[in-house]
């Protein structure tokens, strides 16, 4: 259960623009392990996205990926596209988060999952075809024999993603990288579909990575939890250390912003700002014009990862020995 | 696709009615006629012929005669030139203009298509901006001004090929290259830009991250989706052609159909005008009801009933 299965080192990420170089993922330090859910958190375009897209290789040809990214023993940012095109797919699989654009509309469905299916595991049409009609039944679309004919302009938003989710099974891959899986859905078919893929990683020990923004969905399904910032991991640990001992000051913002039912006295906290410009972030730790603890030393130098104890690490100077104490209990509850 | 084809077919003969319709009436309305000359012939010469012609009876009975007659494919007689038919000036001129406009359309889907495609691909390498150079510069042109240069360079400076008539193999060569340089720039820029739109798409994406090979993602996702508004356009391709090709047969005096459009219109031929309005009419609806099932089998969308 806790061996590695994937190691990112030090992986950064920049986009030539014409407006200069956007720095979208800067030196993001993360562990897979073996069978494990790990949750990916953090606002829009800190990211989160980006960092599973280097190491996957489909980012378009403006992208300068550097660092080390370690699957299985082998650092993929050194594969050819040919031997890369063997593990995605099949050792790694993707779900990506908008089921109403993520399938080729001029392709039925069983197209779509046959050529996987047959590209990978070497099987013929007919083999393929019995492969995808269980995949179908597995995520519960129904009549799947004759849903294979089909095309995606016949399929509900639902039934798409299932679709999807029964794409990144098909090969029975190690890790599954679930990019807002839930986000196109309305909240019954969410809480399907994660029950699903709950299910799912319990039969096979697919680990997954799962990025989101939503902390319920966290809650529900993630083993360990990174939360990222403007490029940067700002916090990573399990998700009771994450609910409970959290320890950055943007992941007590984040903890604030969800609404909870047993207190209606206050107004829903916002994390006041906006993220920052990954063309110029700021200098420092990225998050400081928005901390409501920033110090001097913020405003000047990045914070370094601090071990906590069982792997719980937070990127903030509030862990230096010298800073001042502040409590979390307070800070995540206060009004 | 039954029911599309099947209602698509209807559609189509509503229209060729209509056109049909509008042009006898069109015509009609006009003043002065065939038999119109500088000198006035005599009351009873005039009668005679209008006789002959069927011209003196009610114009709902020469309507329904007319339409009747073009349902039989019978488009009647030439009023200037005895014994000849419509049909035989049509017949005559079209296995002209159906060889000189096919390959003019066959070379541009044949070339314009794979260029576009390649070029997409090698977005701003040296084949992409040459084609689209090209391409610009073709499109702006129009194709009396390439069909004259031609004509002058290849023709009569260098005597490559015959600058003008019909005859030999040769003959095809630089009327083909002025008819189809601007849809074959058209088609370039278009499947250019189509593809270049599908290279962003969501589900390139997953079809990347399948690992498929870089082949067949080009080959199977992303050229059929390409090819949607590509197939659309083939209508109006058609018609720019057809139209293209009034101007080049009389250019390089090629005795196609689109020439004797051009005649008979000067020589006030109401039944050749006539006659060609509604063959060129029902030939472009034709294409346009070609292109629609080709979208149709090509985007599974577009198809009305429920079972694909």
């Amino acid at each position: 259960m806790n061996k590695p299965l994937l190691t990112i080192e030090g992986l950064e990420t920049q986009f030539k623009t014409y407006a200069g170089m956007v720095q979208a993922v800067r030196n993001v330090n993360l562990t897979v392990n073996e069978g494990e859910v790990l949750a990916v958190v953090g606002e829009s375009g800190s990211g989160k996205s980006v960092t599973m897209m280097s190491f996957m290789r489909l980012l378009a040809k403006n992208a300068v990926v550097s660092g080390k990214v370690e699957f299985n023993g082998v650092d993929l940012l050194k594969l050819s596209n040919k031997e890369m095109s063997k593990i995605r797919g099949r050792e790694i699989s993707m779900v990506f988060q908008d089921p109403m654009t993520g399938l080729n509309p001029v392709l039925t469905i069983g197209t779509q999952m046959r050529e996987g299916i047959m590209l990978h595991l070497g099987l013929n049409k007919a083999e393929a075809n019995k492969r995808a009609i269980e995949l179908l039944n597995k995520v519960g679309v129904p009549e799947p024999a004759r849903r294979l004919s089909q095309y995606p302009h016949e399929f509900s938003g639902g039934m798409r993603q299932r679709v999807m989710i029964a794409l990144g099974l098909a090969c029975n891959p190690r890790l599954i990288i679930a990019d807002e899986p839930t986000t196109a859905l309305d909240v019954t078919i969410q809480a399907q579909i994660l029950e699903l893929m709950k299910q799912l990683k319990k039969e096979m020990n697919t680990a997954i990575i799962l990025i989101t923004h939503n902390l319920g969905v966290v809650a529900g399904m993630a083993d360990r939890v990174a939360v990222m910032y403007g490029g940067r991991v700002a916090e990573v640990g399990t998700v009771h250390q994450i609910f409970h001992q959290p320890r950055h000051p943007y992941t007590w913002a984040l903890l604030r912003a969800i609404p909870r039912l047993d207190e209606h006295k206050r107004r829903l906290e916002s994390i006041t700002g906006s993220p920052p410009n990954m063309l110029k972030p700021p200098g420092g730790c990225p998050f400081h014009p928005r901390c409501a603890h920033a110090m001097s030393v913020c405003t000047s130098e990045a914070p370094e990862m601090t071990e906590l104890g069982n792997n719980h690490r937070a990127a903030c100077w509030l862990m230096h020995p010298d800073a001042p104490k502040v409590d979390f209990n307070q800070e995540v509850t206060k009004a | 696709m039954a029911r599309y084809i099947l209602q698509r077919v209807i559609t189509m003969l509503v229209v060729a009615w209509v056109v049909v319709t509008l042009t006898f009436f069109m015509m009609k309305a006009l003043p002065g006629g065939p038999f119109a000359s500088e000198k006035k012939l005599p009351e009873a010469i005039l009668k005679n012929i209008e006789r002959r012609y069927k011209l003196d009876r009610p114009l709902m009975e020469q309507y329904f005669d007319y339409l009747k007659n073009v349902v039989k494919w019978d488009l009647g007689p030439s009023f200037k030139y005895e014994g000849r038919t419509v049909n035989d000036v049509i017949n005559k001129g079209f296995s002209v203009s159906a060889k000189l406009g096919g390959l003019s359309i066959l070379i541009s889907l044949v070339l314009g298509v794979p260029i576009g495609v390649i070029g997409a691909m090698r977005h701003n390498g040296l084949l992409d901006r040459v084609t689209s150079g090209l391409a610009i510069l073709t499109a702006a042109a129009p194709s009396f001004v390439i069909a004259g240069l031609l004509q002058y360079y290849l023709g009569f400076k260098l005597k490559w090929f015959p600058p003008a008539t019909w005859g030999t193999t040769k003959h095809y060569v630089l009327p083909t290259i002025a008819l189809c340089s601007f849809s074959l720039a058209w088609l370039i820029k278009l499947t250019r830009s189509s593809m270049l739109e599908v290279t962003n798409q969501d589900y390139v994406r997953t079809a990347r991250a399948k690992g498929i090979p870089e082949f067949w993602v080009v080959y199977r996702h992303m050229i059929k989706n390409a090819l949607v508004p590509v197939i659309a356009s083939l209508a109006p391709l058609t018609a720019g052609i057809l139209v293209g090709s009034f101007i080049i047969e009389f250019i390089f005096a090629i005795p196609g159909v689109g020439r004797e459009f051009v005649v008979s219109i000067t020589n006030r031929d109401y039944t050749v005008t006539l006659g060609m309005t509604v063959f060129y009419g029902f030939l472009l609806t034709g294409f346009t009801l070609v292109g629609d099932i080709l979208t149709a089998l090509v985007d599974p969308r577009v198809r009305l009933d429920k079972e694909g």
